[in-house]
């Protein structure tokens, strides 16, 4: 009998393998569709809001996990990347939490890793500075002035990310630059 | 806007994770892998509470296995073998004719295993193999259609629902599919389906890369293959030992070797791995040293240095305990071939060897490496254990 052999199946298309098949209109978005699409932006996010690229990857992988167990939530499809940064960005404060914890208890003393390529060595210092004085200040005032100034978000939509109104994302921003100002000058 | 805000937006553009088609492809491999675990404890743990809340002992309850693993045992040692378990699961069968599992899954039973042939089973799921070679007994590894007999080698067999894929990472392998047998060697990767249906062939990769395949669990670290596998012709009327050692007897081959007038061994990148599994597998590790030593020092740029290299890593750290000299060869192996099928492993191996010549140091920072680059790479549990960082 001659041998059968056929390839694992794909997408069903000749399409390469780098480019995952987009979903139809209206469908719901298939996970490595999904993951390719946004995978990139979120470590940007993560690594902005951590600084440890190992930890950034991790938080990637946790937030595409609790991307795929809550699908079925997913209504809006237009609003995918805004749902996996809230994901992305409620993991960063569960992250971060834990880390003050245990700096709190003395079981973890290390300066996180900070992601950097192709800084300047006054820029290396800068932001090895500047995390130490973030690794200081509450979670949630830390990730809202992260989102406003690494990230570049406005002001609404980290409101949205956060769970929060305006008015406190504001204030939380407002007190972890007075904490940062202090620490480092101006 | 300070002076400080005026720093920090110019030092921010630099807050960047790099993410190329390679690292997208390890996260999205991660991704999947940490969702089926969590999944196979979310339901462990609600079996669990479901068990304490009627009050019953231990059933048959979903997610757990139906049956108990078998175990069979070494008639040679009188071990028993320990039952293996498959999902990214490392198998090793070892000289002695241990298997040894690192890692935990439901998949993969061992069905014989005597002092001349070791059988496996692999009922789902995927592991990567290694055997150490021995030249009086046959490793068999059976998934579904697939028939898998080896020869000293390391590979890796994910059993689907459509097919069975195996690869091998170096040596080579004997795969029978349906009743035809195909000699798959170091890079080599074939399907063999699960029904007796038409369908078109696949030898592996056009372009020399792995296949992208959209499954629905995580596949197994592997990195690109070479793009293409120089046969070396070997001279017409070639010495006995060749056919000797091509019919796997390498006792015959080595006497072969030595005995006068035999035809020298060609300085062929191929040829002196032939020399090389010779002398290894009749018993002269420190006779293979020279063939491989000749391949990094005369051949340093064919597709073949790599393995050389991870072979005399292997040789010194397994049979010949010089693991400094384990330790400089799995560093070249990486270095000739830092994103080929063997790098994960020599990384791996390299972590042990370093360990072993006391240069924990090193180890550990090598071991942060592979955590790093392979999260779910099939050693990292050995990793973990031999850099320190459990």
């Amino acid at each position: 009998m001659t041998a059968k052999v056929i390839p694992l199946p794909r997408s069903g298309s000749d399409r390469p393998a780098r480019e995952p098949e987009p979903s139809a209109p209206g469908e719901k978005p298939r996970f490595d569709e999904l993951f390719r699409r946004h995978a990139a932006y979120i470590g940007r996010l993560c690594v902005r809001l951590v600084g440890d690229p190992a930890e950034a990857e991790d938080i990637v992988q946790d937030t595409f996990v609790a991307a795929i167990r809550g699908a079925h939530t997913l209504e809006d499809l237009s609003g995918v990347r805004s749902w996996l940064t809230k994901i992305a960005v409620r993991e960063c404060i569960r992250r971060m939490r834990l880390r003050r914890a245990r700096r709190f208890i003395g079981l973890d003393s290390t300066d996180a890793k900070i992601s950097m390529p192709g800084a300047s060595p006054d820029q290396q210092a800068l932001l090895k500075q500047l995390f130490a004085v973030l690794d200081r200040v509450p979670a949630k005032d830390r990730v809202c002035w992260g989102l406003r100034y690494l990230h570049g978000e406005r002001i609404a939509a980290i409101a949205e990310y956060c769970n929060c109104s305006v008015a406190t994302v504001k204030r939380r921003i407002t007190s972890t630059q007075l904490t940062i100002e202090e620490a480092l000058g101006t | 806007m300070n002076g400080l805000e005026r720093r920090i937006d110019e030092a921010k553009e630099c807050l960047d994770l790099p993410l190329d088609d390679a690292a997208i492809d390890r996260l999205r491999a991660g991704t999947l892998a940490r969702a089926h675990r969590r999944e196979r404890t979310r339901r462990t743990v609600v079996s669990v509470a479901a068990v304490l809340a009627l009050g019953v002992g231990i059933s048959t309850l979903r997610g757990w296995p139906s049956e108990a693993p078998r175990v069979a045992t070494d008639e040679r040692s009188g071990d028993a073998t320990r039952p293996i378990l498959p999902r990214a699961t490392e198998v090793r069968v070892t000289r002695d004719g241990r298997v040894e599992v690192d890692g935990d899954a439901t998949g993969v039973r061992t069905r014989e295993a005597t002092s001349r042939r070791v059988v496996l089973e692999l009922r789902a799921g995927a592991a990567r193999f290694e055997v150490a070679p021995h030249p009086e007994r046959t490793v068999e590894v059976q998934a579904g259609e697939a028939r898998i007999t080896v020869l000293g080698t390391a590979f890796i067999v994910e059993h689907h629902e459509a097919a069975v894929r195996v690869e091998v990472v170096y040596g080579e392998v004997d795969l029978d599919c349906h009743g035809s047998s195909h000699l798959l060697r170091t890079g080599d990767q074939r399907d063999c389906a699960n029904e007796s249906a038409d369908a078109p062939r696949s030898e592996g990769p056009r372009d020399g890369r792995a296949h992208e395949s959209v499954l629905s669990s995580p596949r197994l670290e592997r990195g690109e293959r070479p793009s293409s596998r120089r046969r070396i012709e070997t001279p017409t009327g070639a010495g006995d030992w060749r056919d000797l050692a091509a019919e796997g007897d390498f006792d015959g081959a080595y006497r072969a070797m030595q005995a006068p007038g035999a035809r020298a061994v060609t300085d062929h990148p191929e040829e002196l791995l032939k020399a090389a599994d010779v002398a290894r597998l009749s018993g002269h590790a420190a006779q293979a040293i020279g063939p491989l030593e000749r391949i990094l020092t005369q051949h340093a740029r064919d597709p073949r240095a790599p393995l050389a290299a991870f072979t005399l890593g292997r040789l010194h750290l397994d049979e010949l305990g010089n693991p400094r000299a384990a330790a400089e060869a799995f560093a070249l192996a990486r270095r000739l071939r830092s994103d080929g099928p063997l790098a994960q492993d020599a990384l791996a191996r390299e972590v042990e060897a370093r360990s072993r010549a006391g240069e924990d140091r090193v180890a550990q920072r090598l071991a942060e490496e592979y955590v790093r680059t392979y999260p779910t790479g099939t050693r990292i549990r050995s990793v973990r254990r031999f850099g320190g960082l459990e």
